[in-house]
């Protein structure tokens, strides 16, 4: 399987006067969307069986200031059987809802590979961005599923990092080619609205009654298009 | 195989067969094996009784599988002409298969009688030789193959190697300096001919002929025919320190800047100056600041002057050493600084510093994180490791597991966090809980072998041993009859050591015996191991790491997983000899708990694979060679009951403690077992001298005190005293053991008083009062006083004391065993075995617990 390139040095600024809690950023769907059937085609399943985690290195100068000048690494590493308990633990202490077997299986397939991600910071994992691939009027979208970076290491543009680089392998892909990005965000969750809204995302709608078992019920729907 | 003359009659064949016989032999040299039978039935059809034919095939047929009809053949063979050097030879080769070094050399004797000057077999007898540390024959047998045909190089070196083996460093020189003169034309970088002069270097060396050492290193190094830079660097180093030459410092020097962190070159660098690297000093210290700024990124110089300094100036190198650790996320900072701790001022100090560098790195809560003044959060992540490390060394349980929750609490994917705490509980005596977090982390990473070894690990020790073998079993061989079987193949020495001891703690010392024999197993295939390096490190030249080679198969016992199965092993044959209802227990009544049912049937499963084994065999290929030595009997024993069942288990014991006295002998627990054995065997003299060596090691130690005691009481209660010289002298040493004027009892209770607030003797004391039928009530209330003010009592001792105990069949084991559930608060080892079982149940099965928990589909 080819394993891309993870080179975002070029892409990402970092943005380290802007900040945000992505602990809000932690968006959570209960169910699959109704109408939207997981893809499960199989010509996307042939070419990728092996699951290789493919950690690229990328060197992030994470201050400004001269006189505390240390190289912090982030990196990513793609999710694979070995590591899905790293995936887990992190979600069960990021997000108020325990995922299905179903979620785990689904971040395995080799076509969301370039998709779902764990964030390490200096070697240490500390965050992850899941996404899955749907199918709706002959159009593949990307749904956001979970992104979430550990309290301690937030407001370090960990989470800016991994959007970007699956805006940017979502954009690389051409077979099939994905149309547009979405997700959902709590209403009270104004920092993660702000925060997809700086990576350009637009809001386009209220899912109303999205959520079961958290209050506010209701979702925004924030959504990107993909050039 | 040549053939020898002149032929006695009935070894003679007419022409057409002799040729046959001929080609029979290189078939078999070539491994024809199928060919080579049907010649040899060719050459049998018309004589039948010839006897190196009957051998051949006998020897084609044991390489063919068909062992026990091959020996016979050969037997038959060996009968029928006992003058000839082939059937001998072939003998000799079955033997050896066997590895039965002894018998197989007295057969290649044999054989040589007859055919004096054959190559393969004097090169075979050689390699036995050595194998048998038979150094003078040796010596006989390379000098013969050199005559032979000294043109060849191999043949020189082998003796010169056989002469150094046998002590006689001169001759091996002499014989190197001939050879050496023989050479022409070496071609360049010539790697054999750069080993052997490093060897001659090395020899010059031992015979303290250092400037004749240096001087031919010199000369062979600048003329490039020694190419090995390092080891040139490393031995010029060394010689010119031995010759105290001004040069010396700057060899060291540069062998510090070819690798700045090789603790050994800092050492050479060290005592050449006359400088130790264990006392505080100020020049060497000085010293090691110069390397340090030299060398910005080696570690080496900095942590060694750690060792050295003192007050202020450690506090300065302390800190920044700690520092730099930290900042980088070194894991094993805790590892590599905590033999400092020795020294308890500056234990006291690194405390102060990392506690202060938790202080300076806990992110503030009040105002939010503003990512660019902030330090990295892995650094105040790496300092919480750390300081529960330390708490944990340093018997402060509680301070550990809160130290560690926060750092929990901090990153909860970080493996090293939970395997920490996991060895914070491990101390403090909650097994199944240490065996739950090493779980935690061994979750985080299924492909790290490390964790899953260390969780089945954690299981054995929490007693688990079934659900640690399914553990293991994500990493061994999927085809092998059990996780057990494919690491002990691996020789893993861990596996069998924790397994034995978890079945001993379960109460199944069949099955530990098992393990602990295993174990024994795995070193009689290392020695039998280096029996082909006799002959491939000859051929390859690598004479020097050869030499180390051997040494260290004469040490292999020494090993320490080798020297603590065998006394584990003797300490249950000698529990059989006191108590044979331990064995008869389990022998007669197979109790059929879970585990054990499950054990039988894959033991069942086993044997059939096993059988079934040989349908498939033949089928490939009826040439191929299966080697000559014996196929792995089947297990007839799986349970160990053979194993428990021995008639005379002190004898076994003694087997298995007889190479340790003489590789051994600075561990007193070795000469106490040998002392135990010994006494019941009534070997009165061994006992003496065990006894002996353990009072020479310490005196007051408290199983020698027990040892000592018991020595006295069974002196002076023999029935009949042994004849002399023995019996005066067994009377003698007696005597001395506890001064006159006093009884045992007396005397051991002075060194109760002298021991107090010592667990381990005050435990001592109450054995010997024991041994001494003392009332029980009076034993009770001496070892009670491990309980008492003042006392360290720690997890180990206080279950030894526990099983003394109930050895004795007190009435007070539930009120020892509760008022240390209520000492040692966090152990889980003192909670009563019904409470406990329960525990593993929940604990277990917590595991799958947490698993489900679907979100409900809209």
């Amino acid at each position: 399987m080819n394993s891309r390139a993870l080179d975002i040095r070029s892409r990402v600024v970092p943005d380290a006067l802007v900040a945000v809690h992505s602990d809000e950023v932690a968006n959570v769907s209960e169910e699959v969307l109704p109408g939207v059937t997981g893809i499960r085609d199989e010509t996307n399943l042939v070419f990728g069986t092996s699951f290789r985690p493919s950690v690229t290195p990328v060197t992030t100068n994470m201050s400004s200031n001269p006189s505390t000048q240390k190289i912090s690494r982030v990196s990513f590493a793609s999710l694979t059987p070995n590591n899905l308990g790293t995936v887990r633990k992190l979600n069960s202490v990021l997000f108020p809802i325990k995922y299905s077997e179903k979620f785990y299986q689904g971040v395995l397939l080799p076509e969301v590979e370039d998709f779902c991600k764990l964030i390490y910071y200096n070697d240490v994992p500390v965050g992850t961005i899941c996404c899955r691939l749907e199918t709706k009027d002959d159009e593949i979208r990307l749904y956001l599923m979970t992104m979430g970076v550990l309290a301690p290491y937030r407001s370090r543009s960990l989470g800016s990092q991994a959007l970007e680089l699956i805006l940017a392998s979502a954009v690389a892909q051409r077979k099939p080619k994905i149309s547009k990005i979405y997700l959902h965000v709590q209403v009270s969750n104004h920092g993660a609205k702000k925060f997809y809204e700086r990576h350009g995302f637009k809001e386009v709608g209220v899912h109303e009654n999205y959520y079961k078992k958290i209050t506010p019920h209701d979702a925004w729907i924030l959504e990107k298009t993909l050039s | 195989m040549s053939k020898a003359l002149p032929v006695p009659a009935k070894r003679h064949l007419p022409s057409k067969e002799a040729t046959l016989f001929k080609e029979l032999l290189t078939l078999y040299e070539t491994r024809q094996l199928k060919k080579g039978l049907k010649t040899a039935d060719q050459i049998l059809k018309k004589f039948p009784e010839h006897g190196e034919t009957i051998c051949m095939k006998g020897l084609l047929l044991t390489h063919m599988g068909r062992r026990e009809e091959g020996i016979d053949f050969v037997k038959k063979g060996v009968k029928l002409d006992l003058t000839s050097h082939i059937v001998w030879h072939v003998f000799g080769l079955i033997q050896k298969g066997e590895k039965n070094y002894e018998e197989a050399l007295k057969s290649y004797t044999q054989a040589l009688r007859f055919d004096k000057e054959n190559l393969n077999i004097l090169r075979d007898a050689a390699q036995l030789q050595t194998q048998l540390r038979l150094f003078d024959a040796l010596v006989e047998t390379r000098h013969t193959l050199l005559k032979i045909r000294p043109s060849l190089r191999q043949h020189w070196i082998a003796l010169a190697v056989a002469y150094h083996l046998n002590g006689n460093l001169s001759e091996a020189r002499k014989t190197l300096e001939h050879y050496e003169r023989t050479l022409k034309n070496v071609a360049d970088y010539d790697i054999e001919h750069s080993e052997t002069l490093l060897y001659h270097v090395r020899i010059l060396e031992e015979m303290e002929d250092y400037s004749e050492a240096l001087s031919l290193l010199d000369v062979n190094s600048k003329s490039r025919a020694i190419v090995d830079r390092t080891a040139i660097m490393e031995c010029r180093a060394r010689l010119l320190s031995k010759l105290k030459s001004d040069e010396a410092e700057h060899a060291w020097r540069a062998l510090i800047e070819h690798n700045p962190d090789c603790y050994d070159y800092y050492r050479g660098y060290f005592s050449n100056q006359g400088l130790s690297l264990e006392n505080s000093s100020q020049e060497a210290l000085d010293i090691l600041r110069q390397f340090s700024s030299q060398l910005s990124k080696a570690t080496a110089p900095r942590r060694l002057a750690l060792t050295i300094a003192t007050g202020d100036e450690f506090r300065d190198l302390a800190k920044s050493y700690l520092l730099s650790g930290l900042t980088k996320g070194i894991p094993s900072l805790f590892v590599d600084v905590k033999s400092l701790y020795t020294n308890a001022s500056k234990r006291d100090v690194i405390e102060e510093l990392a506690e202060a560098a938790r202080v300076e790195f806990t992110p503030s809560s009040d105002t939010p994180p503003s990512s660019a003044e902030d330090t990295d959060p892995t650094i105040y992540l790496w300092t919480l490791y750390f300081l529960a490390q330390h708490h944990s060394y340093l018997g402060r349980p509680k301070k550990a597991l809160e130290t560690i929750t926060i750092a929990l609490e901090h990153t909860p994917t970080l493996p090293e966090v939970h395997t920490c705490k996991a060895r914070i509980l491990k101390r403090a005596g909650d097994l199944l809980g240490a065996a739950k977090s090493v779980n935690d982390a061994r979750l985080l990473d299924g492909q790290d072998r490390f964790l899953n070894t260390k969780c089945a690990k954690y299981l054995l020790r929490a007693g688990c041993v079934e659900e640690a073998s399914n553990m293991l079993g994500l990493f061994t061989k999927k085809d092998a009859v059990s996780p057990g079987a494919d690491l002990e193949d691996m020789q893993s020495l861990l596996y069998l050591m924790e397994e034995a001891d978890a079945h001993y703690r379960n109460g199944k010392p069949n099955l530990a015996l098992k393990k602990y024999h295993a174990v024994q197993k795995v070193f009689n295939e290392i020695e039998d191991d280096q029996y082909d390096f006799h002959g491939y490190n000859l051929r390859k030249f690598t004479l020097n790491i050869y030499m180390k080679l051997v040494k260290w198969e004469d040490q292999l016992r020494s090993h320490p997983a080798h020297v603590k199965a065998a006394l584990s092993a003797s300490r249950i044959y000698i529990k059989i000899h006191d108590d044979p209802s331990i064995a008869t227990a389990i022998t007669s009544s197979p109790q059929l708990t879970g585990a054990e049912k499950k054990a039988k049937k894959k033991a069942k499963k086993a044997a059939q694979k096993v059988q079934e084994e040989p349908k498939k065999g033949p089928t490939p290929s009826a040439n191929e060679d299966k080697g000559l030595e014996p196929v792995q009997p089947k297990d007839d024993d799986p349970e160990g009951l053979k194993l428990i069942g021995v008639s005379d288990p002190l004898e076994q014991a003694f087997k298995l403690l007889q190479p340790l006295t003489t590789l051994v002998t600075d561990n007193i627990d070795v000469w106490t077992v040998v002392y135990d054995v010994a006494i019941r065997r009534k070997k009165y003299l061994q006992a003496l001298q065990a006894l002996n060596h353990a009072r020479a090691l310490n005196v007051e130690h408290p199983e020698v005190h027990v040892r000592s005691m018991h020595f006295r009481q069974t002196i002076d209660t023999l029935p009949e005293e042994p004849p002399a010289p023995i019996g005066p002298l067994l009377k003698e040493v007696a005597q001395k053991v506890v001064p006159e004027g006093l009884s045992i009892l007396t005397f051991n209770g002075q060194y109760l008083q002298r021991h107090i607030s010592e667990p381990l003797a005050v435990l001592a004391a109450a054995k010997v009062a024991h041994g001494l039928k003392e009332p029980v009530q009076e034993v009770e209330q001496v070892v009670f006083g491990v309980l008492g003010e003042g006392t360290q009592l720690d997890i180990p001792t206080a279950l030894k004391v526990l099983e003394f105990l109930t050895e004795i069949k007190s009435g007070r084991v539930e009120e020892f065993r509760s008022v240390c559930n209520k000492q040692f608060e966090i152990s889980t080892v003192f909670k009563p075995l019904t409470e406990l079982e329960a525990l593993q149940k929940r604990t277990l099965s917590g595991e799958e617990e947490e698993k489900e928990e679907d979100i409900s589909p809209a």
